[in-house]
């Protein structure tokens, strides 16, 4: 059976009908859910029939210019926001006032790393990793992630100087330590 | 001319709705069945697989029930029928239409 499904997989009307169709799936993401999946269905089943008439793929050809463009097809659908009709049923925008929020507490990494770095380095740590996350998942583009990374590495950049800085410091200052006891029993001495 | 062009593609989005509902007040169709009768009898719609979408909102609506029937050439189809609430939707929109069609002809006609 699956040796079956491999050899039909290869016919040109198999290969053009899925890959319409995975065009369209991509164009379709951010629509309406249940739109979406009922359209990829009948959508399938058209040129599914389509492949079963002719595998070489001319009537799949004679089927997607019927069809139209992916791109027309996902002009016409609902967004995702709109498409359930219940005020509750809108997780994209709230994933957005998620995306806002990390960029507004990334900013305010960087203004409190000159008050306070600990504090800095902790909201820093966890924007960063948000940005990276949402950087993949946001809906509304890249432009606020990307800068909620920006920030987030400054701020952790700025707080790892500071640390190595304070080190670096705390190391001489020992170090003036161990010369002035060396130098009071230079003087006690004799 | 380009900038025109979207006219059509307007009127298109508010009436076709209802046109697809009319396709189907004689009985149940299937969706290629509705596409090619809207497009290749009447022009309506320029990429048949724009319909899809359009029929899903119309089943969230509740204007349309969908139900698969076996085809006597073929796998299985789903069908599109009527509801009573789309029956309604359909007479509202004739009720409308036809004062809103005649009012712009008389416009246009007593403006040329």
């Amino acid at each position: 059976m699956s040796t079956e499904k491999s050899k039909m997989s290869e016919t040109p009307g198999q290969q053009l009908a899925e890959a319409y169709l995975r065009d369209l799936e991509r164009a379709l993401s951010g629509t309406d859910p249940r739109e979406r999946e009922e359209t990829l269905a009948e959508i399938e089943d058209q040129l599914r029939d389509a492949e079963a008439v002719d595998p070489q793929g001319a009537e799949v050809r004679r089927v997607i210019d019927r069809l139209g463009s992916v791109e027309a097809i996902a002009a016409v659908a609902s967004p995702d926001e709109h498409g359930t009709g219940t005020p509750a049923a809108v997780p994209g925008r709230q994933k957005d006032w998620f995306v806002i929020g990390t960029t507004i507490l990334s900013g305010v990494a960087l203004v409190t790393t000159f008050l306070f770095f600990p504090v800095a380095a902790v909201i820093a740590l966890v924007t960063f990793v948000l940005g990276i996350v949402q950087l993949f998942t946001s809906r509304m583009g890249k432009v606020l992630p990307v800068l909620s990374i920006v920030f987030s590495a400054i701020v952790l950049v700025l707080v790892a100087l500071a640390i190595i800085g304070l080190l670096a410091w705390q190391e001489t200052d020992s170090s003036y330590e161990i010369i002035e006891d060396d130098a009071g029993e230079v003087e006690e001495g004799p | 001319m380009d900038e025109f062009s979207g006219v059509l593609v307007q009127l298109r989005k508010g009436a076709l709705q209802y046109c697809v509902l009319a396709c189907l007040r004689p009985g149940a169709s299937y969706g290629r069945q509705l596409a090619q009768q809207l497009s290749e009898e009447h022009g309506l719609l320029e990429s048949q697989g724009t319909l899809y979408p359009l029929l899903s909102r119309l089943r969230k609506q509740g204007w349309v029930s969908t139900a698969w029937q076996e085809s006597a050439s073929g796998p299985p189809r789903r069908y599109y029928e009527l509801t009573e609430l789309g029956h309604r939707a359909l007479e509202a929109f004739e009720q409308d239409w036809t004062p809103f069609r005649d009012d712009v002809d008389a416009v246009l006609n007593a403006t040329r």
